[in-house]
């Protein structure tokens, strides 16, 4: 042993002792750190004036994944954190797995990113040594495997114990040595802590979340779950795995718990009906129960939004089940359930009544009455559902779900992770919009819980939507209509009661206006619902603003197409049809005060290219004959509620 | 109560006790010194093949053509890059190989090259004097932290009206004389019914500029910022909808921020960073010991 060793050892106490130090100048600065914060409150409250609606609407993706979920990183993202994904929301430039530069165009305002609580951090814990997973068994076991790059073995087990998972303790799970609570809590912990160190009230808001990740039989019933708290009171929880239970009861009473125990609030949002078989939006429990009004209350009380667009497919509704809706054929994935399991052709109808938003709406309208309480009673949002970190939702400018989808001359013909759908099926959606007070974890929250929210399948088209009896089309010409909006009726999400309509039939102030940096819009709709008096359920689309002075045909009554502008060869649009803006004040031209009904709006843009043609004339290749060439872009409001006067 | 119970929290309050972590390393890596054997083979190949396949593995994408031409139409930085990358992954692996650990496995391979650099960072830990450090890094860094200017305004819009044969902006100039003869500056009661329905918002809280031009368009977006923070409305200022008078409620404009507002994010940033120059410091010093020669 040489002095020179000898010195280098005690180099080594020196840096410890310096590192101790830093560690305690950082504890000192918290508390000017939360004066600032204070400051910059005080600051915003200042700026919305007296006005206490909201005036501004926040674009976000309420679900993301990074390489904590087990499928990105098994996939491929070896690198990709929660860190990158809020960096890439914020509109910092990251690294792709292709190595390209990636950056949104425009920020988003908020982001959760909801990695898979099965198996959650286990891979990427044992790639990075992290929280003892080395030492557990299956750690050790997969540390192995995944030496050997055989990531198949651990996809089985994974895969395994996730199918398997249909008793309340599942016995794969048990099989494999699950990992402890206690790791799952260190995970958590550092998910947690990347939020914190994001959140940024007033400029952006980082929420803390997890999927939940139940597919029973292969029907799809994934819950992306939210929090509204900073780590004061999310620190202790473990995210609730669907190998504790596949039943969606079970994660809503460890909702309960979470609130019970630290005065907190915490929702979930269901996603892709459109791959669950009809079981997202059965009438039967998982039990095998029917609904009774507990049930209904406990439900509507989780779970007040649905994403229903995302890259896997649109969930709004299907031209089975809304035959007289020309634009109901749109990015549906209706051949198979979430594990690729085919829907047979004849039991399609009866099974996308359970499968998609619009019938669940109307299905909720009959279990009103049958319970006094709407289960299906639920606004609407998109989201992206991607497994690279990255949020893109424009189809100029998509980076896909998983690593082989990212652009590349491959993915129009390639298969999601190698084995999965085609990439080619992917939609470049979504995105939830709010309207909130201000931007910040718990304006936010409180906006999805109202359900003041819409889903845009990727453009932000700015809409508001109001309902109530008093509405005139002068309103539409006052500066301040938001403002008559809030005082004269109710906002999307909202409520209209039959004791206020007098025989009259309710009024709808809407607005919509393009986005800024996207297409044109060719129409405004709103999409009815109705419990009818003979006990069927009902619906109809009505055109109520739209482009370029069409006139409706006298006999079909239909609004003419507003035509395309796309060159598919060139992968371009031009804004010479369509409107900037559209704004309507609507009155139901078939009211009937003593029957349940809703009312949404669905914006529809001027047709542009999907993203898979901009792709065919990026890389020079032929465009799939599967695909369409382009698509009409879309925001659905959440849905405004009539209920007739109580009996 | 049994052992390991007693155990357990001692054992966490150790892990999380800075000094502990380090007195550990410095044994660890005072163990690696002792063992550390002659230097072996010191010559470093570079060839396209390696180049190829080291690119592929990087990525962790071999079935994507994409990835495999990129070499070929890289633009000489890039390839440079990718070529001290190369070198500078090689000469770590033969370093931690010849501690005496040796696979040809690639995630063994990273394993090992994180070894190395989880050593290296343990340096990276050590500001010589903490806050004094700290604020000199952030003095150099600065302008990575450089907020935008934002404003915070409400707005009056006069729509422009082909058909109807109006004139906007004069009709914003009455509505201006109006709202600052008002009696005091209790103006949003007498602004309220004033001016058309915008297509966005009325007010805009801390939006920067290219914020507003989305909205506005270029030309309100750069008159807005000169615009004085006075509580008064002014204008008109002309947009590509319209007319506008407007309100600034509050202006910041670019700053750099001061240290403390943004604390949290530096210290993040400069361990990075130190991070990211100990290991290339530690790879450099290791690279010293081999000779490189380019197959081409």
């Amino acid at each position: 042993m040489t002095i020179s060793q000898f010195g280098r050892v005690g180099l080594f106490f020196l840096i410890a002792a310096f590192a101790s130090t830093i560690l305690v100048a950082c504890g000192d600065q918290k508390d000017s750190e939360k004066q600032v914060d204070e400051g910059v409150s005080l600051l915003s409250n200042q700026a919305t004036s007296s006005n206490t609606s909201p005036d501004g609407v926040y674009w976000g993706d309420l679900h993301i994944h990074s390489r904590l979920s087990m499928d990105s990183f098994s996939f491929g993202n070896r690198t990709l954190s929660a860190d990158d994904a809020f960096k890439f929301a914020k509109g910092e430039p990251i690294e792709a797995h292709t190595g390209d530069i990636a950056q949104l165009k425009k920020p988003l305002d908020f982001l959760l990113v909801s990695d898979h609580a099965e198996f959650l951090g286990v891979v990427a814990s044992i790639m990075d040594r992290k929280h003892g997973i080395d030492e557990t068994e299956l750690g050790k076991r997969w540390q192995g495997w995944l030496e050997e790059n055989n990531i198949q073995a651990i996809l089985n087990e994974w895969v395994g114990a996730l199918d398997e998972a249909s008793s309340p303790v599942g016995n794969e799970a048990q099989n494999i040595q699950y990992p402890p609570e206690s790791f799952f809590n260190e995970v958590w912990q550092d998910m947690v802590d990347t939020a914190e160190r994001h959140n940024d009230p007033g400029k952006f808001s980082a929420f803390s979340g997890y999927e939940w990740t139940s597919m029973i039989d292969g029907d799809n019933l994934h819950r992306v779950v939210i929090f509204r708290d900073g780590p004061e009171k999310t620190s202790g929880v473990v995210p609730v795995s669907s190998i504790e239970s596949n039943d969606p009861e079970y994660l809503w009473s460890r909702l309960e718990d979470y609130e019970q125990k630290t005065g907190g609030q915490v929702l979930a949002i269901p996603h892709n009906s459109n791959l669950s078989e009809g079981r997202m939006f059965s009438e039967e429990r998982i039990s095998g129960a029917m609904f009774d009004t507990a049930y209904a209350n406990t439900r509507i009380r989780w779970e007040p939004v649905h994403e229903m667009t995302q890259v896997k497919g649109d969930s709004e509704t299907h031209p089975l089940v809304s035959p007289g809706d020309d634009f109901a054929d749109f990015e549906n994935w209706d051949e198979t359930d979430i594990s690729r399991n085919a829907i047979l052709e004849d039991k399609k109808k009866e099974v996308f009544t359970g499968s998609y938003a619009r019938p669940a709406l109307k299905t909720g309208l009959a279990l009103e009455k049958k319970l006094g309480v709407n289960p299906f009673k639920f606004g609407m949002i998109g989201s992206t559902d991607s497994h690279t970190v990255m949020a893109t939702a424009d189809s100029d400018n998509y980076y896909g779900k998983f690593v082989d989808s990212e652009p590349s001359p491959e993915r129009l013909m390639s298969k999601m992770g190698g084995i999965l759908w085609n990439n080619r099926m992917l939609t470049a959606a979504g995105y939830a919009a709010v309207w909130a007070q201000e931007n910040s974890r718990e304006a936010i929250f409180d906006a999805i819980k109202r359900k003041e929210v819409y889903a845009t399948t990727g453009p932000r088209i700015v809409l508001r939507f109001f309902g109530g009896w008093d509405f005139d089309v002068a309103d539409l010409a006052q500066a301040d209509y938001a403002a008559l909006g809030y005082q004269k009726g109710v906002p999307m999400g909202g409520d209209l009661m039959g004791e206020e309509a007098k025989d009259a039939a309710p009024r709808f102030m809407i607005t919509a206006s393009k986005d800024p940096d996207g297409a044109n819009l060719d129409r405004v709709q709103v999409v009815k619902g109705w419990l009818a008096a003979d006990g069927s359920l009902q619906e109809k689309v009505f055109d109520v603003a739209w482009s370029d002075a069409r006139i409706v045909d006298t006999e079909t009554g239909s609004l003419p197409p507003v035509g395309s502008t796309v060159n598919v060869a060139k992968a371009t649009y031009a804004n010479t049809i369509g409107a900037e803006s559209l704004a309507t004040v609507w009155t139901d031209p078939m009211f009937d005060s003593s029957l349940r009904a809703f009312y949404y709006v669905r914006v529809l843009e001027i047709p542009t290219p999907r993203w898979t043609t901009y792709d065919a004339q990026r890389f020079n290749l032929d465009l799939p004959d599967d695909v369409p060439a382009s698509i009409q872009e879309r925001v659905y409001s959440s849905p405004i509620w009539f209920a007739p006067m109580a009996e | 109560m049994n052992l390991k119970m007693q155990i357990k929290p001692v054992m966490a309050v150790l892990i999380r006790e800075p000094l502990f972590i380090f007195v550990l390393f410095s044994a660890v890596l005072y163990g690696i010194f002792l063992v550390q054997k002659p230097v072996p083979e010191n010559k470093i190949i570079v060839s396209e093949a390696k180049l190829q396949e080291f690119y592929q593995y990087k990525r962790q994408s071999f079935g994507l053509p994409a990835v495999a031409n990129k070499l070929e139409v890289m633009s000489t930085e890039e390839r440079n890059a990718l070529i001290e990358d190369f070198i500078r992954e090689e000469v770590l692996v033969r370093e931690a190989r010849r501690m005496g650990l040796d696979a040809g496995d690639y995630i063994i391979r990273q394993r090992l090259i994180q070894k190395l650099e989880f050593l290296a960072d343990t340096q990276a830990d050590i500001p010589q004097k903490a806050a004094a450090f700290v604020s000199d890094w952030y003095e150099t860094h600065q302008e990575k932290y450089r907020q935008p200017a934002e404003i915070s305004f409400a707005h009056i819009y006069f729509a422009a009206k082909p058909d109807e044969n109006t004139d906007p902006e004069k009709e914003a100039e009455i509505a201006l004389l109006a709202l600052n003869s008002a009696p005091s500056f209790t103006t949003t009661d007498v602004s309220a019914g004033l001016g058309d329905r915008f297509l966005y918002h009325k007010s805009y809280q801390r939006k920067s500029q290219t914020d507003i031009a989305a909205h506005f368009g270029e030309g309100f977006a750069s008159a807005v910022f000169g615009l004085s923070t006075n509580q008064a409305w002014q204008g008109p200022l002309a947009s590509r909808h319209g007319y506008h008078l407007v309100r600034v409620v509050n202006k910041i404009d670019a700053t750099i921020p001061t240290l403390s507002d943004v604390r949290e994010k530096v210290l993040f940033d400069l361990k990075l960073s130190l991070t990211e120059a100990a290991r290339q410091e530690h790879a450099d010093r290791l690279r010293k010991k081999y000779t490189v020669i380019y197959d081409q």
